[in-house]
């Protein structure tokens, strides 16, 4: 059920990419993108059910998640997002969920809880980390889009101030949810951890952002693009590379 | 008006560079082995023997490290009071970061923490094993039983569980994410360990305990240490003398004979002792710089929508 729910959301999110990549009418696209978050729900129901806890714990899971918030967003802010952003993240939503699907099976056997973990504060803190990673996501798409277009659109800049806005609150949301549970957990907030360290460093890289001098939206997308990197490596390379309190998320 | 914008782009210059440094060197730190982490943490790379003026096996506590955020603390304070910072939310967000910075800074120094083990059917008072703080809690812990509770159906564990008895009264659970505290300090479970128990026979008399307990026998204080795992010959201490013995061998001490043999094993249950000092204030300040930053983003986004 999840697997199947899982490859037909995939399907849609590429059947909608693909129409709006052509430049096929608006509608078609759009419902597409509603179906495919429909069947991706009901994919994440369906892990919920069968791991016994909340999608949030491991690659693939969050994986699920990721793509399943930015294509909600797409579909919730459809009308505030500038067109030409809307193939990019419409297969940005079909990669990810291909990703997940194709993971190997070591890596989406679902695990029962550690202890550690068994806690409301889970509920908060990755879907607030998510969250911002989905806005980085819009963020460094429109950023994509500005540099590839190789003049200023100012109107990008904008789209993109909001987007980082977002981010930096969702992870700034994330770290001090995180600390809490932690001091919950073990008596101590802050551990400096590498996936701790390295998410502070995403934080500080969006506080240079707001504090660009004479701040061009070519200088803000490039930062955009750095932060994203430093995302994805707190994300992916964290998890696999350096491991810590946080290998479990691997 | 011409010295404020001068005065800003100097503040916002130096505040870039703080930050280019403690992200360059934060992102090195972290593949870097810190001095007292668990070996199952980072990998052993080229990096891990590499040190130098910066200490980097222990940077998050070097001079440069604390230097480098009290900078960022200073320039955010110097900011909001210089109104270098129009934005009435955008200067009470960086002045509450501020303080959440120096609290941080002074909690993490003042924060004196201990790791007390307690093994099964053991006591202690808790005054005795923390130092002298003249708040110790009067307060004697029992460890009745240590539990694993695992998932149904799995070799998981799904809690650490230490029964424990305050005062020989009250029985309390103490596990993860659910801490115990005894006025300002707080007990969290932190880790156990198996620990092998003996039989010792002194004459007709018979005793058990633990690798480290001593017991006070008619023969004088024994106290058994490490066993030799593949010999398994066993460290008998018997007042100021040491003994190596097989399991079960009897030896002869003041005229009596003495005989150990291995009894099981029993939990010893590793709790963390946490002063609570000025944790309050510091979770107030971050929910409220949370709030702050949130209302500060969204009259910037008014603004912006008001601007195009």
């Amino acid at each position: 059920m999840e697997r199947l729910s899982l490859a037909i959301s995939a399907v849609l999110y590429l059947a909608s990419f693909f129409l709006r990549y052509r430049r096929h009418r608006r509608l078609p696209a759009q419902w597409l993108l509603i179906a495919a978050v429909i069947i991706h729900s009901l994919a994440l129901a369906a892990r919920s059910y069968t791991a016994k806890h909340p999608p949030f714990t491991n690659l693939y899971e969050t994986l699920m998640l990721l793509s399943f918030l930015l294509a909600v967003r797409l579909i919730v802010s459809g009308r505030r997002i500038p067109q030409a952003a809307m193939p990019g993240l419409t297969g940005c939503a079909a990669v990810l969920n291909l990703a997940a699907w194709l993971l190997p099976v070591a890596l989406r056997t679902p695990r029962p809880l550690m202890p550690a973990l068994n806690s409301i504060w889970m509920a908060i803190h990755v879907p607030a980390y998510f969250y911002g990673y989905m806005a980085l996501l819009f963020a460094g798409t429109y950023s994509l889009l500005l540099l590839l277009r190789g003049k200023p659109v100012p109107e990008l800049g904008g789209y993109i101030d909001a987007e980082v806005g977002i981010a930096f609150f969702s992870l700034n949301a994330g770290l001090l949810s995180g600390a809490i549970w932690a001091y919950q957990s073990w008596g101590n907030y802050w551990a400096w951890d590498p996936k701790e360290t390295w998410a502070l460093i995403n934080i500080l890289i969006l506080g240079f952002y707001f504090h660009l001098r004479r701040p061009t939206p070519f200088k803000k997308a490039l930062l955009v693009l750095i932060a994203l990197l430093s995302v994805i490596f707190t994300y992916w390379g964290v998890s696999f590379i350096l491991r810590g309190l946080h290998s479990y998320t691997g | 008006m011409k010295t404020t914008n001068q005065g800003k782009r100097t503040m916002i210059r130096i505040f870039q560079v703080t930050i280019l440094i403690l992200i360059m060197l934060l992102g090195i730190s972290t593949f870097i082995g810190q001095h007292g982490e668990p070996s199952t943490g980072r990998p052993e790379n080229a990096l891990t023997h590499w040190n130098g003026w910066l200490q980097w096996d222990r940077f998050y506590q070097s001079p440069v490290h604390i230097a480098l955020w009290g900078l960022l603390a200073l320039l955010l304070l110097v900011s909001v009071t210089g109104g270098l910072i129009r934005r009435c939310w955008s200067r009470l967000m960086h002045l509450l970061l501020a303080i959440c910075i120096i609290l941080i800074g002074a909690e993490k120094s003042l924060n004196r923490r201990t790791m007390i083990a307690i093994p099964e059917n053991v006591s202690i008072r808790l005054a005795d094993r923390i130092p002298a703080s003249g708040h110790s809690p009067d307060v004697v812990l029992t460890l009745q039983k240590f539990e694993i509770q695992l998932h149904s159906g799995t070799r998981t564990p799904r809690a650490f569980i230490s029964h424990l008895i305050a005062n020989h009264r009250d029985t309390l659970r103490l596990s993860v994410n659910h801490p115990l505290a005894f006025g300002r300090f707080r007990l969290y479970q932190n880790d156990f360990d198996p620990q092998p128990v003996y039989d010792i026979q002194v004459g007709d008399q018979p005793y058990r305990c633990g690798t480290g307990d001593t017991l006070t026998t008619p023969i004088g204080t024994v106290r058994i240490g490490r066993s030799d795992g593949d010999s398994g010959m066993i460290t008998l201490r018997i007042g100021e003398t040491t003994h190596k013995l097989r399991p079960d061998e009897p030896i002869t001490f003041a005229g009596r004979p003495v005989r150990v043999k291995p009894a099981g094993y029993r939990f010893v249950s590793y709790i963390e002792v946490v002063e609570v000092r000025g944790i309050g204030l510091l979770l107030m300040s971050s929910v409220l710089y949370l709030t702050a930053l949130g209302i500060a983003l969204l009259r910037l986004r008014e603004q912006a929508g008001r601007d195009c």
